[in-house]
């Protein structure tokens, strides 16, 4: 059969490609990590010869043994501010993937809601940050209301774009098969907005640490932003690059738990 | 002339979009006519003449401005289950496989799934997908997913199979082995079937009759009976007598 | 009867919002009047209305260097991340190389070095406006990055058949196609960079809108908190709406002039 044929064919040539993509892929992994290498390297050896100031630009190895001195403190400040995250980030996927979803099913509840939701986006969300902590104390809920409100608008967002841009014929072939809007939602358009979810979660985890941090710079007496401004007014910048240095491992690892999500719903997806 | 055996029954049928305002378009206007049950009857015309929308008319997707639909003695209001369709584009589920995707319609008039499955495998193997059915639609060359799809338009064995230029998509040498499988497929499961087309040798190939269209506002402008024996092979479209229909239906469109 | 038919729509679009958000107020004026919910934690609106007339004064003079802050962040950003975009896109190597390394930057809480801009620049304006350029500096960057890429490879070839110089087929099929991206990326950037200078000036609390915020959060003065809160949008859509124009502008000319 001719199909076969095709199949046959384009295995055939696989292997050459395979080849190809190997080196492409070990070009594409040494180049940015002989770019970073060859950055750091500059910087050590650029505060060796220039002697500036610790204060100023710390060398890679000053912020190496600030790390070390501080370890078991730092990494105690980073429990509050991966919890806050975590957790104010869930809330907001909930939150938005439930708001999204039933303003898709009900059309005016969309119309009324969306413009107002797509106004408050408007305003700067980083400066809501001393309001919530009137309301909520400097507490962790407080800040793990900023989290979840930062948070909650890209997922929200994207989820409803993923949602309504639902190739138009799967949900009319749902029509003419008579489905109910329930089930259309839940056969087709929710499966089919995964890929925008997921670039909203990845938006939101992000968001989610910035809104954490901030609200700890402002008011609060523990977590990894709270640590760093008190090393800043201690002048040290040292200690402050290295916890700067964990702070972005946890921001690192909370995304990569979202994407390590992704990937597990596209393998059931099977794409 | 609406006979006991008339299947659908199309009687003076308009559609205009946006009445009244300036962006008012007459798509089609008062269409009469009528498809026998068990009968293969095309829609011919050229594009934009309203024949895709007097389809969806038939199935329910959208309801004419005057005039009503009959179909199976009811008259038309919303999409009814013993209705099967197939649009231009394969419209599969990306995330499901080839198998998956024929059963797609229990799922979606909530019946259990598990009864037909057997069916819904005996189907792809009929169109030439044995060996594919757990294959995902973007493994699965353009031609193949239409096959899928002309499965999972006859696995619920409706009564009335609708078709919107299914195959405009494909290149000409996929269309006519297409154009073969649907043949196999419809004296196979014999339902009454409207298609749509605007290429005249695919029209005249498949049918029993062909309705000529004319262009925007569309209405049917001539009733061509299709005179080969059936089941046809692509060798008729050789015959002088097919060129000779061919010839006369691109006359009548362009006037 | 067009008119009629628009007329609907807008109805549709305007009413169910606009009576939510009514609601909204008037369920928020009752409970805050009743003292139900204290005015401390949340103020009527008619008193933040008040509020904001009676120092509106004080708060516009506050706006000014929130709003200039943002300005230039946003300009040296823009022009920075445009710039060093087309550089990067010019060679595969370099764009090897650097890409992820953008990325990574993307991904990291960029916030959390604020107080390092603190102690490098002082605690005036300028350290508030290159922070701001550093945060609203990469959505640019990216942006202009995808957007190069975006013109379909038919378009390269065509340019290359027709010896145009790499300059040429940049600025007459690449940017146009890239332009789109780069205004999305713009007004990223825009929103990035009011959020760089309010965080600064929360940090610093000396001037500045976000100055005010902190102030009066400290001071349970929430009706001037919201009062300078509304202000902070008033300067965020004023920007906003700038670069839209600037997009439509541009847009306009890219589509009269032959390249």
């Amino acid at each position: 059969m001719t199909v076969i044929d095709t199949v046959t064919a384009t295995a055939a040539r696989a292997p050459v490609r395979l080849r190809l993509v190997t080196l492409d892929r070990l070009r594409s992994a040494a180049l940015p990590i002989g770019f970073a290498a060859a950055v750091l390297l500059l910087w050590q050896v650029a505060v060796d010869i220039g002697g500036y100031p610790k204060v100023i630009l710390p060398a890679p190895s000053d912020i190496a043994s600030a790390l070390a001195a501080n370890f078991s403190e730092i990494c105690r400040q980073a429990v509050p501010t991966t919890r806050d995250t975590l957790a104010g980030f869930c809330i907001a996927a909930v939150l938005g993937i439930g708001l999204a979803s039933l303003l898709t099913v009900n059309r005016l509840l969309r119309d009324a809601i969306y413009p107002l939701v797509i106004v408050i986006q408007l305003v700067p969300k980083i400066a809501w940050t001393p309001l919530f902590i009137v309301w909520a104390g400097i507490g962790w809920p407080s800040r793990l209301t900023i989290a979840t409100f930062i948070a909650f608008f890209p997922i929200f967002m994207a989820m409803l774009a993923g949602l309504e841009s639902t190739d138009g014929s799967l949900v009319r072939l749902c029509r003419a098969l008579t489905a109910t809007p329930w089930r259309t939602f839940w056969l087709v358009r929710f499966p089919a907005s995964m890929p925008y979810l997921f670039s909203g979660l990845k938006i939101g985890i992000t968001l989610s640490v910035i809104g954490v941090v901030v609200a700890e710079f402002i008011s609060s007496s523990e977590g990894l932003g709270f640590f760093i401004l008190k090393s800043a007014a201690l002048l040290q910048t040292d200690v402050i690059l290295a916890a700067i240095l964990v702070l972005c491992l946890v921001g690192l690892a909370s995304f990569g738990l979202v994407h390590l999500g992704e990937l597990a719903v596209r393998r059931w997806r099977g794409d | 002339m609406t006979a006991a055996s008339d299947y659908v029954v199309i009687d003076r049928v308009a559609k205009t979009y946006n009445p009244g305002s300036r962006q008012q378009v007459d798509a089609v206007t008062a269409t009469s006519f009528s498809v026998k049950a068990g009968e293969f009857v095309t829609l011919l015309g050229p594009s934009g003449c309203g024949k895709s929308t007097l389809l969806m008319m038939v199935a329910g997707l959208d309801t004419p401005s005057t005039g009503t639909i009959n179909v199976a003695g009811q008259p038309m209001a919303a999409p009814r289950a013993e209705t099967g369709i197939m649009f231009q584009d394969p419209t599969l589920l990306p995330w499901k496989s080839a198998l998956e995707n024929v059963l797609f319609p229990f799922r979606a008039m909530n019946r259990p799934v598990a009864p037909f499955e057997g069916r819904a495998a005996q189907l792809l193997d009929q169109v030439g997908l044995a060996g594919f059915h757990d294959h995902k639609p973007r493994q699965l060359s353009g031609g193949m997913r239409q096959r899928v799809a002309i499965c999972r338009a006859l696995v619920y064995e409706p009564d009335l199979l609708l078709m919107d230029e299914p195959f405009s998509a494909l290149d000409a040498i996929t269309r006519d082995e297409m154009n073969l499988v649907l043949m196999k497929m419809w004296h196979d499961h014999r339902r009454t079937a409207l298609f749509v087309t605007h290429s005249i040798r695919e029209a005249v190939f498949l049918s029993d009759r062909v309705l000529v269209m004319s262009p925007r506002p569309g209405r049917v402008v001539e009733d061509v009976a299709i005179p080969f024996d059936r089941p046809r092979t692509l060798e008729i479209g050789e015959t002088a007598e097919f060129n000779r229909i061919c010839a006369h239906l691109r006359n009548r469109i362009s006037h | 009867m067009a008119g009629r038919l628009s007329n609907s729509l807008t109805l549709r679009r305007t009413v169910p919002p606009l009576a939510t958000a009514l609601l909204l107020i008037g369920l928020w004026e009752t409970m805050s009047r009743s003292g139900l919910v204290s005015p401390r934690l949340l103020p009527a609106p008619t008193l933040v209305w008040d509020t904001l007339q009676r120092s509106f004064g004080i708060l516009l003079e506050q706006a000014v260097p929130t709003l200039t802050g943002a300005l230039a962040g946003i300009l040296l950003a823009a022009a920075s991340g445009i710039l060093l975009g087309i550089a990067v896109t010019l060679s595969r190597t370099a764009m090897q190389a650097i890409y992820p390394t953008i990325v990574f930057f993307q991904l990291i809480p960029k916030v959390a070095l604020a107080p390092v801009f603190l102690i490098w620049f002082g605690t005036g304006m300028t350290a508030n406006i290159l922070f701001s350029v550093f945060i609203a500096f990469f959505p640019v960057l990216v942006a202009t990055i995808t957007g190069l890429d975006a013109a379909p490879d038919n378009y390269e070839r065509l340019c290359r058949s027709l010896g145009m110089s790499r300059w040429r087929s940049l600025l007459a099929v690449r940017l146009p196609f890239a332009l789109p991206h780069i205004f999305s990326g713009l007004r990223i950037g825009v929103t990035f960079a009011v959020i760089g200078v309010v965080l600064g000036e929360f940090i610093t609390a000396q001037i500045g809108l976000g100055y005010i915020i902190l102030f009066s959060a400290n001071n349970f003065e929430t009706a001037l908190l919201l009062a300078a809160i509304v202000l902070l949008c008033g300067v965020g859509i004023l920007l906003f709406a700038a670069f839209v124009a600037l997009e439509w502008l541009v847009m306009r000319f890219y589509d009269s002039c032959v390249l």
